[in-house]
């Protein structure tokens, strides 16, 4: 039985900052009808999700540790 | 030694004992106190900092108690005391082995982080590895010793044979 979840959920976030999708640009206008609604979400969507906002915490306090070690 | 002799041997709660309280009588069974991860960090985050939690942090990583062992307790803990919710505990986990190490690493104590646990081979698979490693390699040998002996005639004799029956050209029809 797992009781201690705390290295599997370190690896999976470590992993979903490492595949962090690239924003790719999509074109507002096509050639003869209206502008394309944008339907992927937004890079403020993508901020707000939790999992976001804690890999920026951890970036963060990685970067100070780094920081530390190399003095 | 005497006064362990003495505790009964089964002295777990039976099953079902967690649900003899009333319902909401539990820290836990209430709204959580700090609902989102940024209330719970800040609630985390001065505690860990303060002077006496730290040398008791420190003191139990120079034990060898791992990180995330330290991590998923203070976070159970919480959750006990209905500080927050299970799902924010989950989350706040990474942040808070991160904050460890960062404290740890400042003070300059060496630690275990847990993280490495899953990268260990069990023994039989190391075993079994081995063995089949010592196996290629015998027949390797075996190989190598037959080819050194039939290094010279024999290799001429086949060659010489399969150049024999090779006597048409490449696109001619095979016997």
């Amino acid at each position: 039985m797992l009781t201690n979840p705390t290295a599997i959920m370190h690896q999976n976030l470590s992993m979903a900052m490492k595949n962090t999708p690239e924003e790719k640009e999509v074109s507002k206008n096509t050639l003869m009808g209206p502008p394309k609604k944008q339907m992927t979400k937004t890079k403020e969507d993508d901020i707000l999700q939790p999992s976001r906002r804690i890999a920026s915490y951890i970036e963060t306090i990685r970067s100070k540790r780094e920081e530390i070690k190399n003095g | 030694m005497a006064d362990m002799m003495m505790q009964p041997p089964l002295d777990a709660p039976i099953p079902g004992q967690s649900l003899t309280h009333e319902l909401g009588a539990r820290p836990w069974q209430q709204p959580a106190q700090y609902t989102t991860v940024e209330d719970a960090l800040d609630y985390y985050i001065p505690r860990l900092e303060s002077e006496e939690v730290t040398n008791q942090l420190l003191d139990v990583l120079e034990m060898g108690i791992p990180v995330t062992t330290v991590a998923n307790t203070m976070q159970l803990g919480s959750v006990m005391e209905g500080k927050h919710s299970v799902d924010v505990g989950m989350l706040i986990l990474p942040v808070l082995v991160e904050l460890i190490m960062l404290i740890a690493d400042s003070a300059k104590v060496e630690y275990t982080s847990g993280l490495e646990k899953d990268k260990k081979m069990r023994g039989s698979l190391v075993d079994l590895a081995v063995s089949k490693f010592k196996e290629d390699k015998d027949k390797t040998k075996d190989s190598d010793i037959v080819e050194e002996k039939d290094d010279g005639k024999l290799v001429a004799d086949s060659m010489k044979q399969a150049a024999e029956e090779r006597v048409g050209g490449l696109m001619s029809r095979g016997a």
